[in-house]
């Protein structure tokens, strides 16, 4: 409100300030413009004096300067008549700006201002306490100090499974990515990282996600959901005898009644059926039922990440496959897009190989070649996923 | 609150300027003395509104207010606080609104010290510059406002380019900004004039303290963006004809010659056309160079942003100001009377020959700064007009006004005696000569054409000195009488003593530093030592600090002259975090004239580092002799005495009525 009090006195002052000399009673007519001459003229003839005493201008020529000005000074007094005074306008003119000055200020104003933002000068802002339940402010909070201090681990390590948990997944794997160079490796965060990675990019197991979860998987073998994302991306990769494998170490070393071990199972199923071994191979026992997953003394269940696997695995058959087909199309649209992209290409191909949906691969592998045909060194990155998948020509 | 008073109190301002531009020149049509006196007024609130608005947009920048988009984009909380208002201007939306500002104080200066203007002439006057503030608001406002919000508000801003983050962006912008918009002064007077079909005493004697005003301006502008270039990119260099430079660099070469068409104007009511068509010339040319770095057509520091909406906004109001001007001038210049007669060897004659040069000299940048952005436009072909374009057009034009410039002072008014001011510069001649043999002697024969540079150079500076010498007669009067009118003399005539001295030092400096600098560029560790001209540069150690948004390496070096440490130097290269952005911190040492400048390279990895060292003789001189220049501009404006017009008494048989 008060903001509009102050337009409003600005307003009214411009206002002013155009109509005061408008409504100003005695308007002298203007001084015409000969008599501004005349006055010029008479201050040079007082200067020719002055120039004289001081010896800079010799006698004879202030002479003839003086014939010469007081001959202008003729010319512009005989042209010194006033027009005719026409009747003042002002006060239309002061009418119209009183309309005028308003509606177009407020007019232009209304449309590009945003008078419902307020100021939010910094100082006060960092004074105030944090709100704990705003978690937007937080974050602006932490991303402001580590705009400022890149290198402090903490504030890394603060905000990453803030991002993952507001499924910002992007720049979670950004800053775990970043935790990892700071802190060096360690298996947690390589899981962290491949997950994140693989969310980011629509459950496609990237190269750098694979890498992370292999060193993940490598030095602590018990990461269960490491291994889990680990065997997903061999899928994709077409090695399925090793996500078979991946797969019994999986329920070697988790509880009978973890609540993965359908998915799991599901999976395996997928994967024996991919590698042509028959379905009913045998794998290995899961490990006593201990009624909940997070294990007893000395087991390395890995804690609260299982509920994210979990969570994923309770998502229902029909909703899990429209979320990947989801993201599936819409790579393909990209790629329609911007097919100048080879990783696409093979993530595409791989997705719909492991979809078994064949003919599509088939299609998306045609495309590939053909775009990169000139490029030898794509291609036969290209045609090794095609022979990984089996659709190779 | 304070962005959005200031945001409305800029579209307030547009609204006083389109009652600015119509109502005044109604006014001075009908004669309506209350029509016209709203331009005043008008102007006045205006210029308070813009100042309000810029006020907002600082204060905003002081308190980090990053619920403005403008300020999220440029500001950095930890930025230090003479950063953070510089940063005001050092981007797109900012320096339009500091365009704007100076163009409002222009305009109220006109309205507060425009007593003795007549009436009508100070309607259309400041109706003009309402057209003009009215164009360049609406372009702020339509395509390049600073007060766009965002919100939630960030916590930190994207921090300024690092190259701006230093003193020059508090001093070359304004500067060259006033220098910019001053010419639209003169542009408003000859659009005034054209409007009013005649141009009368009190026109020139207004046009060119306006025009010597803007010209300094621009002088001191130019001459700091020079010295900024050199010691913060760390190229070495002073000048690069980069399109960029050439923009301001035209409407100083025509402004020079508007300043000097003035003169003549004003003193003998000739040239009249001539100035109005300079006028609008110099004009057009700043608006041009704020199209050029402002429209995205080139890519430098100054183009902070490319938008082609941008672009073509700034295109159409050139088209509409250059044309509208220009056809405004063939239509009515037809009306202006024609001023005095001259003979060829005459003051006037000098100045006009100055005039000639210049514009031929403006045209010559002009045609080298457009031309590839023509045929790359046309062919999509880029090439690049460098150096050696310049050298062989600009060049060639300016040797011989540098070698005319003394004569100008000593030929009289109307007809002139050029046997007798060359005699009269007898002692300047000799000068040049004597400074020639012994450059040559010293340098063992140097360079033929820089040695020869060197002679211009004391030519222009002594024959600008002797000129005030033979004026106070020494010889005829006597010591102490001579010393009385030397005293004595108008200021203004000190002033082009001093300018046309200080355009000698520029020259003298140019010289010095393109034929005899010493340059080095080697790889050194801690313990190396390297020589350049006379000295030896040892690389003592390096340090890695931090400053407040930026991590630094800096080398510590000694510069010894034989033996002796005459200076410590510490070049240093900056890494700024938040734009993850490399700067190189030369490091500069003067002694006399000259300097010692040391700037840094890539690391070899072996604990190396590039460095490269110049040797610049008289290398200040150049900046100097720009700031001389600007104190002749400055004494000639505080000389409040009216020019007269002394004809020779009428000893010919037909003196011509004189000057009407």
């Amino acid at each position: 409100m008060l903001l509009w009090i102050l337009f409003a006195a600005l307003t009214a002052a411009a206002t002013l300030a155009v109509i005061a000399p408008l409504s100003r009673r005695s308007t002298e007519p203007g001084s015409p413009a000969a008599g501004h001459d005349v006055a010029v003229y008479r201050d040079q003839l007082a200067e020719l004096d002055r120039d004289r005493e001081q010896g800079l201008i010799g006698p004879a020529e202030a002479e003839a300067a003086r014939t010469e000005i007081a001959r202008r000074v003729l010319k512009a007094s005989a042209a010194n008549v006033t027009g005719p005074q026409t009747r003042s306008w002002a006060k239309g003119i002061a009418l119209a700006s009183i309309l005028f000055v308003p509606i177009v200020s407020l007019g232009v104003y209304v449309r590009l201002g945003s008078p419902d933002v307020p100021g939010q000068p910094l100082a006060p802002r960092l004074a105030a306490p944090a709100d704990p339940s705003d978690l937007g402010d937080l974050i602006g909070r932490i991303e402001a100090h580590l705009l400022n201090n890149p290198n402090d681990a903490n504030g890394w390590r603060v905000i990453a499974p803030t991002y993952q948990r507001l499924g910002r997944m992007g720049d979670a794997a950004d800053a775990y990515r970043r935790l990892i160079e700071l802190q060096g490796p360690d298996p947690q965060l390589q899981e962290a990282f491949g997950e994140t990675l693989v969310a980011a990019n629509q459950g496609m197991v990237t190269g750098e996600a694979q890498t992370a979860l292999d060193a993940a998987v490598a030095a602590d073998p018990d990461r269960i959901k490491a291994r889990y994302y680990r065997a997903l991306g061999l899928m994709q990769a077409g090695r399925h005898k090793e996500a078979v494998t991946e797969y019994d170490e999986i329920t070697k070393r988790s509880a009978a009644d973890a609540p993965w071990m359908a998915t799991v199972a599901e999976n395996r199923g997928k994967a024996l059926a991919a590698a042509g071994l028959p379905a009913d191979t045998p794998g290995p026992q899961p490990r006593e039922p201990v009624g909940a997953p997070v294990a007893e003394g000395g087991s390395p269940a890995p804690g609260p990440s299982s509920a994210d696997v979990a969570a994923a695995a309770e998502m229902s058959d029909a909703d899990r496959q429209a979320m990947i087909n989801g993201m599936v199309e819409q790579l393909a649209a990209r790629l329609a897009d911007a097919p100048q992209d080879s990783e696409g290409w093979q993530r595409l191909i791989r997705a719909y190989a492991v979809l078994d949906r064949k003919d599509d691969a088939k299609a998306a592998y045609d495309r590939a070649r053909e775009t990169f045909k000139d490029k030898p060194e794509v291609l036969a990155a290209i045609d090794g996923v095609a022979r990984d998948v089996g659709i190779a020509n | 609150m304070t962005a959005e008073i200031g945001h409305f109190a800029l579209v307030l301002a547009l609204a006083l300027a389109l009652v600015q531009s119509v109502v005044p020149i109604i006014g001075a049509r009908r004669r309506d003395a209350a029509l016209m006196a709203v331009a005043p007024a008008a102007a006045l609130a205006q210029c308070a509104l813009i100042g309000l608005s810029f006020a907002a947009l600082t204060q905003a920048y002081v308190v980090s207010d990053f619920s403005i988009v403008n300020v999220v984009e440029n500001s950095h909380s930890l930025k230090p606080m003479l950063y953070k208002v510089t940063g005001v201007w050092g981007n797109h939306e900012g320096s339009m609104l500091l365009w704007v500002l100076i163009l409002a104080i222009f305009g109220a200066a006109v309205a507060a010290f425009g007593r003795n203007l007549p009436a009508s002439l100070k309607a259309n006057v400041l109706a003009v510059q309402g057209w003009v503030t009215v164009a360049f608001l609406a372009f702020i406002l339509a395509t390049s406002n600073p007060f766009l919000r965002l919100d939630p508000a960030p916590y930190e801003g994207r921090d300024l380019n690092p190259v701006l983050q230093d003193i020059g962006l508090a001093i070359h912008p304004p500067l060259l900004y006033l220098g910019y918009v001053g010419f639209s002064i003169s542009f408003a007077f000859a659009i005034a004039a054209l409007i009013e079909g005649r141009i009368d005493a009190a026109w020139a004697r207004w046009v060119r303290p306006w025009t010597l005003a803007a010209w300094c301006f621009l002088t001191a502008g130019i001459a700091m963006g020079s010295y900024w270039a050199y010691y913060e990119l760390g190229w070495g260099g002073w000048w690069f004809w980069d399109p960029v430079e050439n923009a301001s660099f035209m409407p100083w070469l025509a402004g020079t010659a508007l300043l000097h068409s003035a003169v003549v104007m004003e003193k003998r009511n000739a040239l009249k056309i001539w100035t109005v068509l300079l006028a609008i010339l110099t004009f057009s040319l700043s608006l041009l160079g704020t199209f050029l770095v402002r429209s995205g057509v080139l890519t430098s520091v100054h183009a902070f942003a490319t938008d082609p909406a941008r672009g073509v906004f700034i295109l159409v109001i050139l088209c509409l100001f250059i044309g509208g001007g220009l056809t405004l001038f063939a239509l009515r210049a037809s009306t202006l009377t024609q001023g005095g007669v001259f003979a060829p060897i005459s003051r006037e004659g000098a100045l006009v020959l100055n005039n000639i040069i210049l514009t031929a000299a403006c045209a010559s940048v002009l045609v080298g700064t457009l031309y590839p952005l023509v045929l790359e436009g046309l062919t999509g072909e880029k090439i690049s007009v460098g150096e050696p374009f310049f050298n062989l057009t600009f060049g060639p034009l300016m040797v011989p006004l540098l070698m005319a410039v003394p004569f100008g002072p000593y030929l009289a008014w109307k007809r002139g005696d050029l046997l007798a001011a060359t005699q009269r510069l007898w002692f300047a001649f000799a000068a040049a000569i004597v400074t020639v043999a012994v450059v040559a002697y010293a340098t063992s024969g140097g360079p033929i054409l820089a040695i020869l540079g060197v002679g211009l150079a004391a030519w222009l500076i002594v024959g600008a000195v002797s000129e005030l010498v033979s004026r106070a007669r020494f010889r005829e009067v006597g010591f102490m009488v001579g010393l009385r009118r030397l005293a004595g003399l108008p200021r203004s005539t000190y002033g082009t003593t001093v300018a046309h001295a200080g355009l000698g030092m520029t020259l003298l400096g140019i010289v010095a530093v393109t034929s005899f600098q010493s340059e080095t560029i080697t790889v050194m560790k801690p313990g190396d030592t390297a020589a350049i001209g006379r000295y030896q540069i040892t690389f003592d150690g390096t340090d890695r600090s931090r400053g407040p948004n930026y991590d630094q390496l800096v080398v510590h070096m000694t510069a010894r002259q034989d033996g002796v440490v005459v200076a410590k130097l510490d070049p240093s290269k900056r890494f700024y975090t938040v734009r993850q952005m490399p700067t190189t911190e030369a490091s500069i040492v003067t002694h006399g004239f000259s300097q010692l400048y040391l700037t840094l390279g890539d690391e070899t990895g072996d604990g190396g580092i590039v460095v490269r060292m110049w040797d610049k003789p008289l290398v200040t001189l150049i900046w100097l002799g720009a700031l001389v220049m600007m104190l002749g501009g400055g004494l000639s404006l505080s000389d409040r005495r009216l020019r007269v017009g002394a004809p020779k008494p009428a000893r010919a048989s037909a003196a011509p009525v004189a000057a009407e």
